[in-house]
Order: structure tokens, then sequence, then C-alpha cells
């Protein structure tokens, strides 16, 4: 076993990190990024979502934002979310264990050839 | 514009009908959210094919998560459900004990009936001429269905003695290899021994013959199965010494059953459970009675629930 620390984030877990990295968003405003991102491009349902944010929310990874980042042209029922400090370092730790991942298959000859 | 908000309303409504999947607390939590984000969904598609997309999409969203949803709010009851203490839920730790024999038995005759045990057989009996290994010419004389139905039932019983103070895996080695073996012997005892007992047998009393078979298998079987078993136990039953006696009296009544049961013109497939039946119920009651009062696996052992952080809103 190497000292590092696991990080345990689902793939749903780390695009909502990554996407409120980004700046604050509400629920759809995630599913919007996520599915339109050509790195993620994946679609989150309303219950996977906010299953998520359940979870991250009782992590400690997001909070909810008593203000409204946008009042003009808002519905005042959304609820944004922001990225704290231990998602923050949650999201590096687990783009690093990607990284080394994506080394080890790179050194593996998991490369794709374009003829 | 007037048909697109009907369609909309429409599509709404179905999702909100949905949402009763969820459990209540959750829905009162994310409901309202969840329908935002779907509505919002709904405007966003143009043609049919994208709102055709979405409902396939929703519904295996709705569907998985709300399983999910309730799979992790019951895990905990159901976990208890299935692995009752012997001292607090007898009743329902004996049914469950009969019921995990009784299915160890009928996957065993599912597997037999269904795999074509013959051409295991066959490829046994090839090899076991070929190389001349006596234990190859043992298991193909159907003796792999007694390590089939063995390791099953070993396994089912050893699942319940998880919330108990005795070792699963012991009972899991002791059951298997007790059974595999007792089978295996009881089933040839008497023809090993049948020619030499059988005059011996006839002066002390002719009515004995006729049992005769009967008795040495029971006796076999319980007590090499009842031998081995008292490994797992001896150490928590009280009277443990009293295992193999019990061993050997439930294996009598299986293989007297048995015995009643092929007598008759017809066997159906409700009868054959009988035996098995019994066996389970008799050694069953026998260990919730004499592990009544006994101290349930410690603390370090179970397992730690996690229930899921509440939403603060």
């Amino acid at each position: 076993m190497t000292d590092e620390k696991i990080t345990s984030l689902t793939n749903a877990e780390f695009y909502i990190l990554l996407a409120l990295s980004r700046g604050n968003k509400h629920g759809y405003a995630i599913m919007k990024w996520t599915e339109e991102n050509p790195g993620t491009a994946i679609h989150l349902g309303p219950a996977t979502l906010y299953r998520t944010i359940r979870r991250l929310l009782g992590k400690g990874l997001i909070e909810e934002l008593d203000e409204r980042p946008d009042p003009q042209d808002d519905d005042e029922r959304r609820r944004y979310y922001r990225i704290t400090g231990a998602g923050r370092v949650c999201a590096a730790e687990e783009t690093e264990r990607l990284a080394k991942l994506v080394s080890l298959a790179r050194g593996s000859g998991f490369t794709v050839v374009r003829l | 514009m007037g048909d697109s908000d009907d369609r909309i309303s429409r599509s709404l409504s179905i999702y909100q009908a949905l949402l009763w999947l969820f459990p209540v607390d959750f829905r009162d939590a994310y409901g309202r959210l969840m329908l935002q984000a779907f509505q919002d969904q709904l405007r966003d598609t143009a043609s049919l094919s994208d709102r055709l997309t979405l409902w396939f999409r929703t519904i295996v969203d709705v569907f998985m998560n709300a399983l999910e949803e309730h799979m992790q709010k019951n895990m905990g009851l159901f976990r208890s459900f299935l692995q009752p203490s012997p001292g607090d839920k007898p009743l329902r730790w004996l049914i469950l004990f009969c019921l995990l024999t009784l299915a160890a038995f009928y996957l065993y005759r599912l597997m037999v009936m269904t795999i074509s045990i013959d051409l295991v057989d066959l490829l046994l009996e090839r090899t076991a001429l070929e190389v001349g290994n006596p234990i190859l010419r043992i298991l193909r004389h159907g003796y792999l269905h007694s390590v089939v139905f063995s390791v099953l039932l070993a396994g089912f019983q050893a699942f319940l003695f998880k919330q108990t103070a005795i070792s699963p895996v012991r009972w899991f080695l002791a059951s298997f290899v007790s059974w595999t073996l007792g089978m295996i012997v009881a089933s040839q005892i008497w023809t090993w021994v049948g020619p030499d007992l059988s005059p011996l047998l006839w002066s002390l009393s002719p009515s004995l013959v006729a049992h005769a078979s009967v008795i040495t298998q029971s006796l076999v079987l319980g007590l090499i199965v009842g031998v081995a078993q008292l490994w797992a136990v001896w150490k928590h039953v009280r009277l443990y010494a009293l295992w193999p006696v019990i061993t050997l009296a439930a294996a009598a009544v299986q293989y007297g059953a048995f015995e009643i049961i092929l007598r008759r013109p017809e066997v159906n497939a409700i009868l054959i459970f009988i035996p098995y039946l019994a066996y389970g119920l008799l050694t069953g009651l026998a260990l919730v009675l004499l592990l009544s009062g006994e101290v349930q696996r410690p603390e370090t052992g179970s397992v730690q629930e996690t229930s899921p952080p509440e939403m603060s809103v």
C-alpha cells in the first residue's frame, strides 16, 4: 500500500465538484455543464444529481449558498451550491490519482494512434 | 405555444407521480428541486426525438435511484431480519435455518437436473480410467453430488452463525468436509459391512436386518458430522457433548424418512424434501436450545451503520 490518501469520489461527485470549481451553480446549471463539457459529456438525471449533492453536502465538500448570485434573472426557488475548501482538496487529490492512472495506462501502451 | 405548455404540464404531472417511488424523506427534501430540474430539461428539448431520449434517461434515472435509495434506507432492517440471533429471535432463526437447509437441497436438485452431471461423470470416468486415480474414480460414482450439496448446505448454515459466537468459517469447514465424507461413506457402508454383519444381525433379530442399512447409514453420517461440527461449537454450546448424539438422531430421522418415502409407489417433489426438512428442524432446534443465553458476537464484528447525511435547509 502507498502512503497516499485514498480519495473516494464517484464519477458524479467528481463532475459536480468540477462544475462548481468554475463558479457557483444551481442544480440544472450543474447538469448542463456536465452534459455540454467535452471532458465529461455525461448526462446526470435529476435524481442522480440531487442524491449526489446530498452526499457531497454530507461530506462537507460543497455547501448551499444563502445569497442569490443572479437575483434579477433567477427563479427564487432555485438553490445554489458552492465548492468548499475541503471539496477543492478532495478534487485535487482525485485529479492526482487519475493523472497517475493515465500515466500508468500510457506507459502500458494504451494510446490512441490516429491514422 | 399552448400545445407546448400543455405537453410540459402533462410531462411534469407524470414526473411528479414518479417521484412517489422515492422514500418520503428524500422526496420532501429534493422532490421540488428535481421537478424543477426536469422542467428545465423539458424546456430545452426541441424535437420529438429529444423528448423521447429525455424520457428514456429520466425513467432509468428515477428507477435506479429510487431502488438504491430504498435499499440504502432499509439495508439495516433487511440485514437484521436475515441474521437474527438465536438467543433473541429463536423462532425466526429456526425458520431461517430450516429454510436454508431446504434451499440447499432444492438448489442441489436443480443443479443436478439442469446441469449435465452425466457429462461431468463421463469426463471423470474417462480421466479415472486413463489415469487410474482412485480419487477421480470415487468422484465418478456420483459423489460429486455430495460435494455440491455439502458446499451449499454448509455455506447457507454458516451465514446464520454470523450473529452468534460460533465462527462461521469453522462451521463451514466442519460441515462441508463432514457432510461430503459422511454422505460418501454412508452410501457405501452397507455394501462394505453388510455381508459380514447380516448373519450376526439375523441371529439377534430377523427384523433388524431389514433396517440395518438405514441404521448404519445414520450412524456413519450422524457421527461423522456430529464430531466434526463439535470442533466448531464446543467452546460456545452448553452440553456440547450432546452434539454428536443430536446429529446422529437427526441423521436417523432423515434416513428413516427417506426409507419410508422411497417405499411409496410414487414419490413426488414435495415428499422428497421432508427428510431434509426434518434434519434441518432437529439440528436447528437443538442449536437454538443449546445456544439460548449465549453471548452474541462481540461488537467489533458488527457492521458500522452509516446513516445518510441530513440535509439542512
